[in-house]
This record gives structure tokens, sequence and C-alpha cells, in this order.
């Protein structure tokens, strides 16, 4: 049995989870501080754990608030009103409570418009999506002996440099709620696989076909538990302990039938934890960096040409003709870089520049300073040309820009990160500047565009637009 | 040079230097007019806006309430009073002409960086200080 209390099915491939004595989640106990949640699905209380509070403390301090000011205002104008009973000090205040009634309603209608968006959620929402279910319902890959806890794609986890980046946080869920979660937790407890979405690698860049499933992972001791997963350090600090029990939400590669094809990844999505008694709902927040653009974007990758029953000569004659085409739009305006020559460059690689120049894409008063790093490569180029499968008759030229860039206001200024924003309008006419080159160097050998991956290709899912050239052999 | 000449004078100047000079900066830094970050130019407003408001609250304060004296004449020679804003005044314009005509098309080696800016709004601060709000503070007195 592994660490993380699964057990390895004969095939040694993929494992299933086996029964046993293990902590079930209790049904409610007694609250130790009053719950006064506000939204009727989402997250409940929490006064101890960060930012959950704000409906419960607003509430609590509102009410409070009422009571002090009614009794302060009353003192002040005359004694006769200490001597009243509340029912008479609260009725003749009736204004005043309405109003601020109608100010703690405002906040409650603001409270249930900034919804704190739970993981448990968007998982429920993935497995709902039937159009991108496993195709097999009787594969149940089991998780790995070592878990990170993270997003295991962009769109369930909010990457640093494509989106908006988020963290997690625990809450905690007690009550009916923590009935209801549970329920919807039992749920998720062995589901099959769903959620396709593709990953693209940062080797090969090659997009793989991975789905989604849930797990339950049990962990009877803290030793057991610190040997599978790594859990945060801040949470053991604000919960005090290790949970005993944690849902998950990993991904698998597999192939286009849904066949896993590797161990389950080990980075997992974190959804709920069992932590002695208390039941705790994992939320995402947003991360406020300040200026968040990633030094190094990638702002484009995808095969570009197809070559038929084409020679190699011919090929890399179209492979060359494009890249010399790219160089010469990359040095026209807006981008108007010009190729590095103060660095050895790589072979399949083309680096050009634009330093502390005029940004045109930006405008004025921004000055730049970028390196654009052009990658190319078959994917028989790995093999020499002797000895490339002669039976290959399909061979594809793949294409990737990333760039390097600061700008600043003005020439002399510091040279700093770009915003989101901007970087997103590099990408638009990076993506334009290949596009425009491949639709030149298309025409010139009478290619198609516009044609789909053949199907030797495999996993990869092409993001770009292909064009076909046809031999002659 | 009589001491209501030196007052209005000296007020016209601060009020048409902290109007022109904070409109100019929080309107048109991060544009060709003012290339600099709009962050930079809040840290220039932040270095010499104060000062010039103080000194504006000084002599306002003194004009709605003017005490009864008689418009005595100053015995200080009238280019100590106005040089030094002045002089100010012209390092100021020049230290943004720079910065905007260095910044033109591909930009120039000799261009001011925002840092220069920033030091040259504090000099521009510290000889006023130096210089003309010792007048300020002698003949806006009489409320202060």
């Amino acid at each position: 049995m592994s660490p993380s209390g699964l057990a390895t099915a004969p095939s040694g491939r993929f494992s299933a989870r086996i029964e046993q004595t293990v902590p079930q989640i209790r049904p409610p106990v007694p609250q130790k501080r009053p719950n006064t949640a506000l939204d009727g699905s989402q997250v409940s209380s929490g006064d101890a754990l960060l930012m959950t509070g704000g409906h419960r403390s607003t509430k609590d301090v509102g009410g409070r608030r009422v009571g002090y000011q009614a009794g302060l205002k009353h003192e002040s104008r005359s004694k006769g009103f200490q001597r009243s009973s509340p029912f008479c000090i609260w009725g003749q205040n009736a204004a005043s409570l309405m109003y601020v009634g109608s100010i703690f309603g405002l906040l409650i209608t603001a409270g249930c418009y900034n919804r704190i968006p739970l993981v448990i959620d968007g998982v429920e929402r993935r497995l709902a999506d039937h159009s991108r279910r496993g195709p097999h319902e009787n594969i149940r890959p089991g998780l790995p002996t070592h878990i990170e806890l993270g997003g295991i794609d962009c769109e369930s986890g909010g990457c640093l440099c494509q989106g908006e980046p988020v963290w997690y946080d625990l809450v905690p869920v007690s009550g009916r709620k923590r009935v209801a979660l549970a329920a919807r937790l039992e749920r998720l407890d062995n589901s099959p696989l769903f959620g396709r979405y593709t990953l693209t690698t940062a080797l090969e860049d090659v997009e793989q076909i991975r789905y989604r499933f849930t797990r339950s992972l049990f962990l009877p001791t803290p030793d057991s538990m610190m040997k599978t997963i790594a859990w945060p350090e801040a949470w053991t600090r604000k919960l005090g302990q290790l949970p005993s029990r944690i849902w998950l939400e990993a991904g698998v590669r597999t192939d286009r039938d849904g066949l896993p094809l590797e161990e389950t990844f080990s980075t997992a999505l974190p959804i709920a934890a069992l932590v002695g008694d208390d039941l705790f709902q994992v939320v995402i927040r947003p991360r406020r960096l300040p200026n968040v653009a990633c030094m190094l974007a990638v702002h484009y990758g995808a095969p570009v040409f197809a070559f038929n029953r084409t020679s190699h000569a011919r090929s890399d004659s179209v492979s060359r003709a494009y890249l010399n085409t790219l160089r010469v739009i990359f040095g026209e305006p807006p981008l108007q870089a010009t190729a590095v020559v103060d660095a050895g460059t790589p072979p399949g690689e083309i680096w050009l520049r634009r330093e502390f120049k005029r940004s045109l894409i930006l405008g004025s008063p921004y000055f730049e300073l970028s390196t654009y790093v052009i990658k190319w490569w078959q994917n028989t180029s790995w093999l020499p040309t002797f000895s490339r499968p002669p039976d290959v008759e399909t061979i594809v030229l793949s294409l990737q820009v990333s760039q390097s860039l600061t700008r600043a206001v003005g020439i002399n200024a510091t040279y700093s990160e770009p915003t989101i924003e901007q970087v997103a309008r590099f990408r638009d006419r990076v993506v334009s500047a290949v596009a425009q080159a491949q639709k030149v160097v298309c025409d010139q050998f009478h290619g198609k565009m516009g044609v789909p991956l053949p199907a030797f290709v495999g996993d990869t899912q092409p993001t770009g637009i292909m064009c076909s050239i046809e031999g002659p052999p | 040079m009589k001491a209501n000449a030196v007052r209005n004078w000296l007020t016209a100047y601060f009020l048409t230097l902290t109007v022109i000079l904070g409109a100019y900066v929080l309107l048109l830094s991060q544009t060709m007019l003012l290339p600099i970050s709009k962050q930079e130019g809040t840290d220039a407003i932040e270095i010499i806006i104060p000062v010039l408001i103080g000194q504006l609250t000084i002599m306002f304060q003194w004009f709605a309430a003017p005490p009864p004296a008689k418009d005595t004449t100053v015995p200080i020679a009238p280019w100590l009073v106005k040089a030094p804003p002045i002089l100010v005044t012209i390092i100021l314009v020049l230290a943004i002409v720079m910065l905007v005509v260095g910044n033109l098309g591909e930009g120039s080696a000799w261009a001011p960086s925002p840092g220069v800016f920033k030091a040259v709004v504090t000099f521009s601060v510290t000889i006023l200080n130096a210089t003309t709000f010792l007048i300020i503070a002698r003949y806006f007195r009489s409320v202060t």
C-alpha cells in the first residue's frame, strides 16, 4: 500500500482506493461561535479565517452599534430616556433604526453580489458537463503517492502568466451547510474521468489531452499526511493541526480515447478537508500582485506548415522562406526588431531585439526593450536526415514566439514589466505577424491554408491555422 | 518697493506657479508633453505642492484679514524678491522642455530621466525655501 493509503491495481498503472476504517464526517456539532452567514449557498462563517467573516462581522458590529448608538443618544438628550424601557427607546428611534437597517441591507445586497468562489462549485460544474466526460466510466485512476496542492490547469487554478492568478484558502463550514457540503463531497469521492482539457508542455510545446477526476484521501496519521501531501505551512498555522481526510481534483494524461497514458499528475486541486471534527472547504481568492505581466511571454506556439509527400529539400526550402519572411515582417513596423548580434543564437532559433526605441505598439511616450525568440522545429528534425523513417510522408513545421519585454515612460527612465493589457497588445501583433508571413509563404509555394493536422501527429491539438503544401517529392 | 507690491507680486507668483505646475504634472504626465510615468508625476507633486500650498495659505490668510498698517517701503532690493522665483521658474521650464524634446522621435541620450526631473523639483523647492520663504515670513507676519 502506498503512503497515501492507496493500493496499486494489478495493472501497475492505475490504482483504486481500498475501503478501510476511516474517519467519517460527523453530524453537525453545536456551534462554538454564532453562525450568522447571510449567503444562502456560499461561505457560511469563519471569523478566524481570512475575509470570510465579512458578512457576519458586519452584522454583529452593526447590531452592537445600533444599541450602543441608541443608548448614547438618549442619554445625552434627557435622563428620562434612561429610565424608559428599551422598547420605548427603540420605538422612538425608529428612524435611526430604519436608517441603520437600510445601510445594513445594502451591505447584505453587496455581499450577495460578492460571493467568494468555491473550488467545489467549479468542480461540480465541470463534472456536470457531459460533453467533456471520459468515454469509459469504469476507468478510475488513483492519486499519486506524493501530491502538491494547486491548480492543475489555468481553468481551475489561475496561472500567473495567463489570466488572473489566484490562491486558495480554507474556510470552515458548519451547521446545515456542513451537512449539505458533506453530501456534495460524498458524490465526489470516486468520480470517473471528466472535464477533458488540454495542456501544452513547456519542453515539446505539444498539447496533451488530460482528464480530471476527484478522490478523497484518508490520512489517518500526521506522518502519513506529511509523506503524502505537501500541506501548506500557512494552513497548518491557521488550523493548528493536520487534516485527516482531504478531497482533491487531479488530472491524468490520456490518449484521444480517454485511456490514461501516464501516472496521475502530481499536482492536485484541493476541494475540502476534514480537520479534527471540523469540515473546511477551499475558496479561491485573487492574488493581488502589483503588475503581473511575466518577463517572458509566449505569444504563439503551434504548427504552421504541413508538408505532405514532400521532399526534405522542399520542406527545408519552405521553412527557410518562412523564417526569412518572418525576419522581414518582424523588422517592419510596428514590431520593428532587428537581429541580435551580440549573443550567440542557438540553432533552430532566431533572436530579434528592439532596444530602447520608441514603442510603436504602446505608442508615445513609451519606449521598449524587447527581445523576441522565434523557435522552430520539424516533427522529425531531431533525427538526422539519413535516418528519418522513409514511411513518414508528412512533416510538420512548428513555431513558437516568445518575448521578453520591459518598457519605460521616457527613454532614460527605468524599464519595468508591462501590464497584462500591454502584453496582450504585443501578443496580437506577434500573432498577426506570424499569420501574415505564413500566408505569404503559403501562397508563394501554392499551399492551402486552414488544413487540419494529419492523424499521425497523435495527441497534438493545433491551435493555429496550418498551411498544407503537397509534393513534389 | 512698497510692502503691498511685494505681497501682491509674491502671491500672484505662487498662485500661478502652484496652479500651472500642479495641473501640468497631474494632467499631462505619461504623455508626450511630460514623458514621466503617473507614479513619478505623483512623486514630483508630493515634493513641491505641499510646500507651495503652505505658502499660499500664509498669503491668503494675510489678505483675508489684513492689519490696518500703512503701506511702508520695504528696505529690500527688488531683485532679492523677484530673482529667486524667476530663476526657479526658468529651471523648472528648462527641465520640462529638455524632458519633452529629449524624448521626441527615437529619443536622445541626453534626455533627463524622471529621477533627474524629481531632483530638479526638489532643488527648486530648496532654493525657494532658502530665499523667498524668508521674505514671505516677514511680510505676511502680522497674521501668522
